[in-house]
Parts: C-alpha cells; sequence; structure tokens
C-alpha cells in the first residue's frame, strides 16, 4: 500500500483554491489548525490539510456565511459549528488514471466560535478575536499572497498540546514549539479555562510518542532535525508549570 | 560462457584491476578491453579507486548490486548465470506462477513465446533444479522455492508487487509504504539518498529532502485488506491509514470479516468500524456493522493493546459492552483522521 499525494500542480491547484475561497473572508475569521500553522512554519512544515479552520464571532458568521454563500459554497451546521463546502473543479489538466479519486475531492472551510471544546471532557480552549498577528499567505500559482490573522505562534502552540495525541497534532505542536517563548506558552495554557488540566493528562502520551523510536511522531521530528531529548526536558517544565 | 559474463563474474567476485582481467581471463587481450569498454558505456561497470588503485567494480545501484549477488551465488550453484539472464528465460520464470497448470502450451500462451523456445528453458531450468517436474506428459512444472536462486530470480524481474497508490489530498511531512521484503530492498536502494525510515527497526536516515519516506516491511505481497488488519492494531494506523482505507471505498467487507474470524480479532475490528462509522456515517455500511456484530466471539480482547498505559477517557463503555473488548483508543486523534477525509 502507498499513500500518495496528488501530483505537485494538482495538490497547488487546490491549495490555491482554497486560499481564493479564504480570502473573501480573510478579515472575517482567525485561522487556526493546519493552515494556522503552516503560516507561522512556512513551507518547512511539510503538512499542508485541505480543511480551512477559522473561529470569529456569532454575528461575524452571518456575514462569512452570506460571503460563502454568494460564492457558490454549500453549508451544513454541525455540532461544533458551521461547514463550508464545494467539489473542487480542476484548472490544471487531471492525469487519467486519478480522475475519480480527483473528483471526490471538495474545498472545505469549518468555522466555529473561539471557544473550541474538546470532545468527551468539559475542557475548552478560547481563541482571541482581538489579539492576532497577521501573516501572509502565498499562492503556489502568482507571486499574489493573502493576508490573513492567527493567533501567535505560543497560542496555537498552547492550544496544541492539549488536542488528541494523533500525529498531526503531536508533529505540529512540536514544530511550533521550536519557535515558541516557552514562558509565553504556560502563560497561555494557564489562561483558558482549565486548558491545563488537559494537556497535563496529554502530556505523557505526547512524551512517551517523543521517546519511541519507532513512532512516527519521533521518526517526522528526528528526520527534521530536531533534537528529540530538548524538546522532552521542554516539555517536562511545561507541564511542572501548570502543575 | 561469453566474455562480459566472465568478467562480471570475476569483478563480481572481487574489484579487479584491468590489467588483472587480462591477466586472469583466457580469452585474447583486444577482446577483454573491447569487452570492459563496452560494459563501461553500459554502465554494467564503473572504475573506482580502491586501496590506492584504479579497479573495475560494480555499480552500488539496486540492479546492479542484485546482478551481482546473483552471478556469485549462481555460480557457485553451478548454473551459468548469463544463460538464465536473458529476457527470454526470465519472462518464462515470471511467467510460471503459483498454480499447478504450468504446461509449455499454458507458458507459450502467457509470453507469447514459442513451445520450442519454452521447452528448451524448462529443460534449461530443470537440468539447474530451478524448476521441479509436476508431470511428464505433458510437462507440468512447477518453481522450486527452496533453491539459492529462487529469491533472487524473483528480485530480477521488472514486475512489482506494490498495490496501486491510494491518493490522499492534501500535503504529509512523511511518504507511507508498505511493501514485500524483495520489493522493500529495491524501495531501500531507490530512496537511500532521501530521508527514510523502516518501520520497528529504529533504522532512519536523513537526506536531501525534508520529506521521509516510511517503509514498512511485509513477508509477503498484501491484500488491502491485510493491510487494513496490520495497521488497526497500531496507533498510526487507527488515527489515519485505516480511516484513509476505508475512505477510499476500496475495502471488501466480506473479505475482511472473513480474514478477522481467521485471526480472531472480529470484535476489535468491528468495534472501530463502528467507532468510525458513528463518526462519519458514509465511511462504513451499515450492514457491515451489522455482519460483523453477528460473528462476534466470546472471547474478549483488548483494543488497543499500545494505548492501554495511558487508561481509559470515560466514553467507552458502550463500545466494550456491544464488541466484548476492552477499549483503549483516543477517540479525539480518530475523530481528527475522519475530519480530514
Amino acid at each position: 500500500m502507498n499513500l500518495q499525494e496528488f501530483p505537485v500542480r494538482l495538490k497547488e491547484d487546490i491549495e490555491d483554491q482554497s486560499l481564493s475561497i479564504l480570502k473573501k473572508i480573510n478579515d472575517d475569521i482567525i485561522v487556526i489548525g493546519g493552515w494556522g500553522v503552516r503560516s507561522h512554519l512556512g513551507k518547512h512544515h511539510g503538512r499542508y490539510t485541505l480543511d480551512i479552520d477559522g473561529v470569529c464571532e456569532k454575528q461575524g458568521l452571518e456575514v462569512v456565511c452570506e460571503k460563502l454563500k454568494d460564492a457558490g459554497l454549500n453549508v451544513t451546521k454541525q455540532a461544533w459549528g458551521v461547514k463550508f463546502f464545494q467539489s473542487y473543479v480542476p484548472t490544471v489538466e487531471v492525469p487519467l488514471d486519478i480522475e475519480k479519486e480527483v473528483g471526490e475531492v471538495e474545498l472545505r472551510i469549518e468555522i466555529s466560535g473561539p471557544r473550541i471544546s474538546e470532545a468527551y471532557s468539559s475542557h475548552f480552549f478560547e481563541f482571541s478575536l482581538e489579539k492576532f498577528d497577521q501573516k501572509e499567505i502565498f499562492f503556489h500559482s502568482s507571486d499574489e499572497s493573502v493576508g490573513v490573522r492567527v493567533p501567535s505562534v505560543e497560542v496555537l502552540t498552547a492550544n496544541k498540546l492539549g488536542l488528541p495525541t494523533d500525529y498531526k497534532n503531536v508533529f505540529d505542536a512540536l514544530m511550533l514549539l521550536q519557535r515558541c517563548d516557552i514562558e509565553e506558552v504556560i502563560k497561555k495554557i494557564l489562561s483558558s479555562d482549565d486548558w491545563g488540566g488537559l494537556v497535563i493528562r496529554r502530556m505523557p502520551k505526547i512524551i512517551g510518542r517523543l521517546k519511541d523510536k519507532t513512532d512516527l511522531v519521533n521518526m517526522l521530528l528526528v528526520s527534521r532535525g530536531v533534537d528529540v531529548a530538548k524538546q522532552i526536558d521542554i516539555l517536562r517544565d511545561i507541564e511542572k508549570s501548570i502543575r | 560462457m561469453n566474455i562480459k559474463t566472465a568478467v562480471f563474474g570475476l569483478v563480481s567476485i572481487k574489484p579487479q584491476s584491468i590489467n588483472a582481467v587480462v591477466n586472469r581471463l583466457p580469452y585474447s587481450k583486444k577482446s577483454i578491453y573491447n569487452a570492459v569498454e563496452s560494459m563501461l558505456d553500459e554502465k554494467n561497470l564503473i572504475k573506482a579507486k580502491i586501496d590506492g588503485e584504479l579497479k573495475l567494480d560494480v555499480p552500488k545501484d539496486y540492479e546492479s548490486q542484485k546482478r551481482k549477488e546473483f552471478f556469485i551465488k549462481a555460480l557457485s550453484c553451478g548454473v551459468d548465470p548469463a544463460a538464465v539472464l536473458r529476457d527470454t528465460p526470465l519472462k518464462i520464470w515470471n511467467a510460471i506462477g503459483k498454480q499447478k497448470s504450468n504446461t509449455v502450451s499454458v507458458l507459450s500462451k502467457k509470453t507469447g513465446l514459442s513451445e520450442k523456445t519454452v521447452r528448451e528453458i524448462i529443460h534449461l531450468f530443470l537440468e539447474y533444479e530451478l524448476v521441479f517436474l509436476c508431470k511428464g506428459k505433458p510437462i507440468v512444472v512447477e518453481k522450486n522455492n527452496k533453491h539459492p536462486l529462487y529469491g533472487l530470480l524473483n528480485a530480477m524481474l521488472d514486475s512489482k508487487d506494490t498495490l496501486e497508490p491510494i491518493y490522499v489530498a492534501g500535503s504529509s511531512p512523511f511518504s507511507q509504504i508498505v511493501a514485500s521484503s524483495d520489493e522493500m530492498e529495491r524501495i531501500l536502494y531507490d530512496k537511500i539518498d532521501g530521508s527514510l525510515a523502516v518501520k520497528k527497526t529504529g533504522f532512519l536516515v536523513r537526506g536531501k529532502d525534508e520529506r521521509i519516506a516510511v517503509l514498512e516491511s511485509t513477508l509477503g505481497y498484501l491484500s488491502l485488506e491485510e493491510v487494513f488488519l496490520k495497521k488497526i492494531f497500531s496507533v498510526e494506523g487507527v488515527e489515519e491509514a485505516c480511516i484513509v482505507l476505508l475512505a477510499s471505498g476500496r475495502i471488501e467487507y466480506d473479505y475482511l470479516l472473513r480474514l478477522c474470524l481467521k485471526k480472531g480479532c472480529v470484535n476489535a475490528v468491528g468495534c472501530y468500524l463502528d467507532i468510525v462509522k458513528n463518526l462519519k456515517d458514509e465511511l462504513v455500511p451499515e450492514s457491515v456493522v451489522e455482519t460483523f456484530l453477528a460473528n462476534v466471539s466470546k472471547q474478549k480482547s483488548t483494543f488497543l493493546k499500545a494505548e492501554k498505559k495511558y487508561g481509559k477517557a470515560g466514553w467507552e463503555g458502550r463500545y466494550e459492552k456491544k464488541w466484548n473488548v476492552d477499549l483503549y483508543l483516543d477517540i479525539g486523534s480518530v475523530m481528527h483522521g475522519v475530519r480530514s477525509v
């Protein structure tokens, strides 16, 4: 079995189209998730999610809804917020052998309120809608870029450290952590309700994955030249500070 | 044995200077020079400075190294490597399948070669004991999988036993390849300049590209359903690979159930399918969950053992009861994976 990405031109076309949609609402939302991480880490991140995740206030959501509906996107309400989507229509040539797979691709934007609740727990993390960094994400096909509002690198890291410990979240958290003022990360964890409790709960597993040389997270970080032992020490310091 | 085969055989055993080759092989100096020149042009040999002396050596790529290995092994088995490593014998070797219907006429049809040619090569294989004679009239042969050249001959074939790729949208910081050990060897050679890691071994090398290839070896060819069962008992499998496999729509559930019954893992797999279905309805057909449920075993199983040390989160009860499992699964991680497809 070989999990394979689409050819580069196609992948870039998908990302550019997603970015074009984001451009319509970039001043209305704070971008979080994979695209938020990417705006801080750039291409070095190497992980690009199909979905754009964002947060905004209730009134803002109505504006977003109108703009995206006008742009032809479909809307469905979810337990966590609103999902906007449309089928991807390629503007580059699609190899015949992957026509079916490409035909199933959807461009998706998922928007919720600033308070992100963790499933099956009472913990939540609240993103500030007032304090954010302004970043640029560039199109592949031109020199143009889209200005996006994203949480600071410390806020995103604080959030990621309390999220489920799948390889994507842990990889994102550790890649971000290297750009962080650790004291700020600790402050952000402690300032969002009882998020610290969730971070404490996740920490043994995050460290366990980092220590295990056969775990994907360890492999990804080592291959990027990250000093894993040093990161484990930093994580232990964070854990100690928030206990 | 032809002159090129003799030169390659000698250099395979040990790198040699051109003078040593001329002195040691029973051919004219001019013929050897011509053969070596042609082999260097064809990149079947390279010149390398070894112990301060310019010597002829075998290139380091996969095909050449396999050829070198084959030559040494063939000579030690009393097999003329050049006789076997031609296109026609390889074509026939490839056509001799696992089934016992390898008659001359079947092989002739499979390869497009004349029955006379097939018969000649079959006799050559029989002489070298590369195949068994199952039946004399008509001739039916079977590969001798205990012959020292069996695996090496398979490795010389162009066909690859990796499955069709499954495409995922977005970009991943790694590429994931599950393949048989024979195929994996070829991949290792192909990717050695990049970043790569071999699962379960701790072997990891950094290369010129940041995107790492994570290789996972299997004993032989695996169907998608077997890959699913291999992945579902790993943390990474439940959070992404299994979800991608389900989303691909290429899993044959009847076959998956048969495999689960054989391996005694209906409860765990059924439970996982049920959870994924509840997270995203269209990923698993309703009838599949029902069929698995009808086959639940009374033997309680733990799913996922690797997560047991982190304890339960409190949501597991209804699934544990329904599927007779002791459940340790990070539901948030599975949700994250499901949302991505």
